[in-house]
């Protein structure tokens, strides 16, 4: 038996070491493949909504976002409505909030963005997408596994020394034929579960296979979980640095 | 002149009418936003003593119209009912709810009976015309040049109270505004404003994002009686935000002192979206306080914001679940020998629906008489 749980485990090794499938992409070109067909190689615009789910109570709240890379992205809140017409900017590592009704350009901190979204399980960081699963983890295979009767590569994440990451480690169920994250298992940098994340409902949307449906379900709270809903979404929209300013932020629809 | 009644009548017939035209529009030409409030108040010196009980039911609405990209036209007001014994001695209370500070006067006791009154104000009645990265605002706006939470040197076009919390959206100015976008995180403002004293501010500022701040300067003329010169800024220090203003008003009468006014503070937002805040205030010159409402309706001008020559403020909001808040703020003004504090609640009964408790307490000298107020408040708020 531990000769056989040795003999996987140099099998497993020797696979990850090769870090090449049988469509020849490696783990991390898979990751990537999957992180641009949701987040758009360039920019993308789109219409969500996010409920956060409790065991006595849920709300919603409702927004659009523009982005443009990693280091660009506007969001404006559009429910519920005693929020609606707020903005949020960020510009690398820079982020201010407009509140129409007191006509008021705040500044926030860059620590904001490790903060809960108006109490749901997402993170601004999330939002904002302040990291990235490409750039900042080191990829490896870790299987092969059904999810929603869909075939998925199996990829361990472990987050690299010097990037500033919330999770220490990530495991990723990727759709072998259209690269979707379908499911994501989030670790803290103890080796903890904190969150598990899964990708339904996928629809055709701006001409790509997604799922339209994505639920986060944080491990150790009973009867929690945030459903984020995507409403509308187009990838590669055409906007440069320019869009994403102090003067949009006001006016945007 | 329309009666500002009327005036909403036909903004919501505008409003609907334009919606049935272009339903088909993928962003509607009129947007209505607003809220309707009940605010109840107790207001006693001590709780052996007699109590005031007052009501105001509030309605605001915000109309927007974009007659297109680059024309926009904002007129917001607040209708407000008074009830209670405050609205039954006589017109002072409704004397001073009509009064209008602004150029134009658009504040109505719509109906005035012996037990309550009506009240209509139209605190934003303005058009935005865009041209690039030139933007030109006429008319009743809110100009806040603000960088600080609880006091504001720099918001020379603007004047009101930390203790009024029922009004955030705070009064409008009468005024014509140039902003000159110069690139995505900086500005050049130019603004010119008229009161109802045809008092006049006349000032510029220039704001730029530098090492991680906001930085701005800014230079004019205030209330037609001094020059101001100030500068403020926002930023981080230590995973904490870090943000201050300060303001020289220099009057143009001799014989009368110039006022150095500075305020500094931090607030840090901790992971469950709690809140803690603290800021500071110097003045040089500060003002009087020969009467308690003054800190509550607030003064005319950025210049009078102190009654100190040092106040602190420190509050903390402790979110207990993400519905529940509860908080606790106090301000100290050792000239004053007094204090104010107060605890609040705030509770999100539905996604529309807010409920609010809010404690005032104050223990001022005024003069040599030592004063002591309670104002308890239950706001119930719905937002549409």
């Amino acid at each position: 038996m531990k000769k056989y749980l040795l003999l996987q485990g140099f099998f497993l090794w020797l696979i990850s070491a090769a870090q090449v499938t049988a469509q020849g992409l490696s783990a991390s070109e898979i990751v990537r493949k999957a992180d641009e067909k949701f987040n758009g190689e360039k920019s993308s615009y789109s219409i969500m909504s996010m409920t956060i789910v409790r065991p006595t109570w849920q709300r919603t709240i409702e927004f659009k976002s523009w982005t443009l890379g990693r280091d660009y992205a506007l969001t404006l809140i559009t429910a519920p409505a005693r929020d609606a017409g707020q903005s949020f900017l960020k510009r690398k590592n820079e982020m201010w909030n407009w509140n129409p009704s007191i006509n008021r350009l705040i500044k926030l901190p860059p620590s904001m963005m490790s903060q809960g979204w108006m109490g749901s399980d997402y993170t601004n960081d999330d939002i904002m997408r302040e990291s990235s699963v490409v750039n900042d983890y080191e990829h490896e295979f870790a299987g092969e596994e059904v999810i929603n009767g869909r075939e998925c590569y199996k990829i361990r994440m472990t987050a690299k020394k010097d990037a500033s990451v919330i999770w220490g480690q990530q495991i990723r169920w990727i759709d072998k034929k259209d690269f979707l994250f379908l499911k994501a298992e989030l670790y803290d940098e103890d080796g903890m579960l904190v969150r598990t994340e899964t990708g339904s409902e996928i629809k055709m949307m701006d001409g790509r296979n997604i799922p339209t449906r994505i639920e986060l379900i944080p491990s150790e709270e009973q009867g929690k979980k945030t459903i984020v809903t995507i409403k509308e979404i187009k990838f590669n929209i055409p906007v440069t640095e320019d869009f994403f300013s102090q003067q949009n932020m006001r006016t945007i629809r | 002149m329309i009666k500002p009644p009327v005036l909403s009548i036909i903004a919501v017939i505008i409003a609907f009418n334009v919606n049935n035209i272009a339903g088909q529009e993928k962003e509607k030409p009129v947007t209505l936003k607003g809220y309707v409030t009940t605010l109840q108040n107790a207001m006693f010196d001590s709780l052996s003593g007699p109590v005031s009980y007052n009501n105001i039911l509030h309605n605001r609405l915000n109309f927007k119209g974009y007659i297109n990209n680059n024309i926009i036209l904002g007129i917001e007001l607040r209708n407000r009912l008074f009830t209670g014994d405050l609205a039954r001695t006589g017109n002072f209370y409704s004397d001073i709810t009509g009064r209008d500070n602004g150029w134009f006067d658009m504040s109505w006791n719509v109906i005035k009976e012996n037990s309550f009154f009506l009240n209509t104000t139209i605190d934003r009645l303005w058009i935005a015309l865009k041209l690039g990265k030139l933007e030109i605002t006429t008319g009743r706006q809110r100009i806040n040049w603000g960088q600080a939470i609880v006091w504001n040197p720099n918001d020379i076009f603007n004047a009101y109270s930390f203790f009024d919390f029922d009004y955030v959206e705070r009064p409008g100015s009468d005024a014509l505004r140039f902003q000159y976008f110069t690139s995505s995180s900086s500005i050049v403002e130019l603004a010119v404003k008229a009161d109802s004293e045809d008092r006049v501010t006349a000032a510029g500022l220039i704001r730029f994002n530098r090492w991680g701040y906001d930085i701005q300067f800014l230079g004019g003329y205030s209330n037609s009686s001094d020059i101001v010169a100030g500068a403020g800024w926002s930023g981080t220090l230590l995973n904490t935000s870090f943000r201050g203003e300060i303001s020289w008003f220099y009057p143009v009468n001799k014989g009368e002192k110039s006022t150095l006014i500075a305020t500094a503070g931090i607030d840090k937002i901790f992971h469950d979206n709690s809140v803690l805040q603290i800021e500071l205030m110097y003045s040089g010159n500060p003002v009087a306080l020969n009467d308690i409402n003054i800190l509550y309706s607030g003064t005319l001008s950025a210049k009078d914001l102190a009654f100190s020559k040092f106040t602190a403020f420190g509050s903390f909001t402790w979110t207990l679940t993400p519905l529940l808040n509860t908080g606790i703020s106090a301000m100290w003004f050792p000239d004053l020998k007094g204090y104010f504090a107060g605890p609040s609640l705030d509770y999100s009964m539905s996604e529309n629906i807010d409920l609010s408790v809010i404690w005032q307490h104050f223990n001022i000298h005024t003069g040599s008489i030592k004063t002591r107020m309670n104002l308890a408040f239950l706001r119930l708020k719905y937002s549409f």
